[in-house]
């Protein structure tokens, strides 16, 4: 009984669809829009979403959520921007990743073992690592970095940015992860289920702290690249991703309640999101509508995608 | 008034792929206690949504006293008087019972519709007066009631609608037998108030002691519909197979005669659950564990494999003492559980048949490092495919597209997968069709061939005596009984299960 219906086509490539109709509406309404510089510019963007979501993708497939993301981005790149003012940059960029991975591994512990939902949980990581940052930071930028620290952020190879070459290298890596590693299966059949995964003698807390410590080390990843960008580390630096991280990660068709989704789906779901900004800010949509836009968008596809679960 | 109450004419039923019900035919009088009764999968459910219409049929007429019905809709089922109360109770367990009875249609007073409490409870209060085998205070929140509380609720909230027929699906499916017998007398008044009660059920015993008349379902067909003074036990029974009973068992495998003891069980015991449970199980022995729905049976198997940990006694397995304390250790030290709740223990249904199959032997047969062996996880999995013979599309499918018993052979396979010596089977066979059953247990006995000791928990008493060895009985905890099957009556294990604690 194999039976491909449409409904199914859409709900498993439909995100792919709305993709390739929005590079092409972009395209006609702006010529400036399809060109190999502009092409670039949008997957640097999209790349900051990218690792969030990477990140995020693990979370969700486990069946929790992490509202921390942006804080913890914020308080990693302040405390790799701060240890590299007065030392040496490869540990600055050590202590950041450590510092994300650290807050990460926290959310697991308080999440298994206090057993505390994950939603209560890194809502108060958000807040948490947000004032930490502050008081780090004193609430000023911290600035006066390495020239050696810029390629992070702006830097090339070849004529390609490196973050974009990065997110494709931590896509690659995510990706086997999920699929041909025995972690992979094992957060799967976590969010799909807990109960049921815990009595195949998998050790489900594990599995849990695990996804949140991804989830914070890439956060902590992005809060680099954005300091090496911006040649600073900002005290609000990543206020709201946590929202376009979970909007890419559910744009590209992950089940919200755990145990379904594909990590290409994320990638997509990130350059959608990338795509969205730059467009409209080609077509000088006012910032304010852009928001209105992205929150349709948001309803639209996952109306699609539901519509072909039925 | 017309004499029937309800009739169903010629109502046909299909579902993509499955023909549920074939014009049936049946005419319940008022006031009766008609029993419904059928294997899993015979239509019955079906047949009884389609009476409160929570599901359309396609094809036929419904009658209700005389009176052609329009049921397209569950509100249409309310309309004509007519209340069907499920398995799954619908209540708010957050909600106390007066709220419960009259949720979505409160009682208000006044302009801004204030919630006029003291009419509801005092009506509430009369309505379970009439239902005076359970003494409730319509106060009591539903989650501090017991299923069979919960149960009258849900008669109660069926006579606040006026409903003149009441349809229960399984009443005594989560009950004890004295719940059972009160809830009968329940039944039983309500009859003498001229309701009309269909009931589904599983235990043959109970339509004897309070039907009136039974129809039997199967595969879709209504077989028969007789007063129960025309027909016996025997005859339900094979008609509800469509067999005589004994083809159903396959001939026992033998035992042999110095086979080793593998798991020997002193006194194990857990507060509220289960004491002083002691028993030997040697390899190749199909050990029977019987007893009615809370007699501590399932808390007995989630302890063994450190799912429900002891507070007292010891295990030995192989003669030395181990301490097991998570499913990871039991899987370590051979055992497997095949739990009594598949979809919630046993297996992860949005994920594919391969996912589930491989789940618990990952790490200790194909994966042992980080990396998966896919060619050697696929070969495995065909490997138990063909001996377990299940059916599906392709190792991709999601488990939940499968029929119940080829879910269950995955089950199976997953455990077979990570090579046990003692296999603990909790309901294998609830809730599949006479023929998965009879390829459960084939299987059974060639894992026992092989030396595999299993211990088979059931609470159908003739499949436990067709199936095991020896049997244990258990009640409200504690072991009350040993027999052996070959010369033992499923009265016998009956009189154990309901032996009281002596005290």
């Amino acid at each position: 009984m194999r039976n491909l219906k449409l409904t199914d086509m859409i709900r498993q490539y439909g995100i792919l669809i709305g993709l390739i109709g929005l590079i092409s509406a972009f395209s006609i309404l702006s010529e400036r829009f399809f060109t190999l510089s502009n092409m670039l510019i949008v997957m640097r963007q999209t790349s900051v979403v990218a690792f969030l979501a990477f990140g995020m993708t693990f979370v969700i497939l486990g069946a929790g959520i992490d509202l921390s993301v942006g804080s913890v981005l914020a308080i990693s790149g302040a405390v790799c921007a701060g240890v590299m003012q007065n030392g040496n940059v490869f540990f600055a960029i050590l202590a950041g990743l450590a510092v994300g991975s650290a807050l990460g591994i926290f959310n697991g512990l308080v999440i298994t073992k206090l057993r505390i939902p994950a939603f209560i949980a890194t809502l108060a990581m958000m807040a948490i690592a947000r004032g930490g940052t502050l008081v780090y930071t004193g609430g000023r930028p911290i600035t006066g970095l390495p020239s050696s620290f810029a390629f992070l952020g702006r830097g090339y190879i070849g004529n390609i940015p490196f973050p974009i070459i990065l997110m494709l290298f931590i896509f690659i890596l995510a990706y086997i992860i999920l699929k041909l590693t025995r972690f992979g299966r094992y957060v799967y059949a976590t969010g799909g289920n807990i109960d049921a995964a815990r009595a195949s003698g998998i050790k489900v807390n594990n599995v849990i702290i695990s996804n949140f410590a991804i989830s914070g080390l890439l956060s902590g990843l992005t809060g680099i690249i954005l300091a090496s960008r911006l040649n600073s580390a900002q005290p609000t630096a990543g206020m709201g991703y946590e929202l376009d991280a979970i909007a890419a990660v559910v744009l590209g068709g992950t089940n919200l309640f755990g145990g379904e989704g594909e990590l290409w789906g994320t990638l997509v779901g990130a350059f959608i999101m990338g795509i969205l900004n730059n467009g409209l800010n080609m077509l000088n949509v006012s910032s304010f509508y852009q928001q209105v836009v992205k929150g349709v968008v948001i309803l639209i596809a996952v109306t699609v995608a539901q519509s072909g679960k039925k | 008034m017309n004499e029937f109450a309800l009739e169903f004419i010629n109502i046909s039923k299909s579902f993509p792929g499955v023909q549920a019900l074939k014009e049936i035919n049946i005419q319940i009088r008022q006031a009766d206690v008609h029993a419904i009764v059928g294997e899993n999968g015979a239509g019955k459910s079906t047949l009884m949504k389609i009476a409160v219409g929570e599901i359309i049929r396609d094809k036929g007429i419904i009658k209700i006293f005389g009176e052609k019905a329009q049921i397209y809709s569950p509100s249409d089922g309310y309309r004509y008087g007519i209340s069907l109360i499920h398995q799954e109770f619908s209540l708010v367990s957050s909600l106390d019972i007066a709220q419960n009875i009259f949720l979505g249609r409160e009682i208000t007073r006044g302009y801004l519709s204030f919630i006029d409490n003291n009419v509801m409870y005092e009506k509430t209060e009369k309505i379970l007066e009439t239902l005076k085998m359970f003494h409730l205070d319509p106060h009591i929140k539903i989650r501090d009631l017991t299923v069979a509380q919960k149960q009258v609720v849900e008669i109660a909230k069926a006579l606040s609608l006026n409903s003149r027929i009441i349809i229960m699906d399984e009443p005594s499916a989560a009950l004890t037998l004295d719940e059972t017998r009160r809830l009968f007398e329940v039944v039983r008044e309500l009859k003498e108030k001229g309701v009309t009660t269909l009931f589904i059920s599983h235990r043959i015993e109970e339509i004897f002691e309070i039907a009136d008349e039974v129809s039997i379902l199967r595969d879709g067909e209504l077989i028969l519909t007789k007063p129960v003074s025309q027909i016996d036990r025997k005859q339900v029974i094979s008609q509800m197979v469509g067999r005589s009973l004994e083809f159903v068992f396959p001939p026992k495998a033998k035992q042999k005669k110095d086979s080793k003891i593998i798991l020997e069980v002193k006194k194990i015991g857990k507060e509220r659950q289960f004491s002083d449970i002691s028993f030997q199980l040697k390899e190749g022995e199909i050990l029977g564990l019987a007893g009615l729905v809370g007699s501590g049976l399932s808390e007995v198997a989630m302890a063994l494999f450190g799912l429900n940990p002891l507070d007292v006694g010891e295990v030995y397995l192989h003669g030395k003492k181990v301490n097991i304390g998570s499913p990871f250790e039991a899987i370590k030290n051979g055992l497997a559980l095949l739990p009594e709740d598949r979809r919630k223990l046993g297996l992860v249904i949005v994920r594919s048949v391969l996912e589930n199959l491989t789940l618990p032997a990952l790490y200790w047969h194909i994966a042992r490092k980080y990396f998966i062996n896919l060619k050697k996880e696929l070969s495995l999995c065909r490997q138990v495919q063909q001996e377990l013979s299940i059916r599906f599309a392709s190792f991709s499918q999601k488990v939940e597209s499968l029929s119940g018993g080829n879910q269950q052979k995955v089950v199976v396979g997953k455990w077979l997968m990570t090579k046990p010596k003692i296999l603990i089977m909790g309901e294998p066979t609830r809730g599949i069709d006479v023929g998965a059953k009879l390829e459960i247990y084939n299987i059974i006995n060639s894992l026992v061939q092989k030396g595999i000791g299993i211990i088979f928990i059931s609470s159908e008493f003739s499949e436990i005596l067709g199936i095991t060895h020896r049997i244990l009985v258990m009640s409200e905890g504690r072991i009350t009984g040993e027999l052996d099957p070959k010369n033992s009556t499923e009265e016998d294990i009956l009189k154990y299960a309901t032996r009281k604690k002596v005290s």
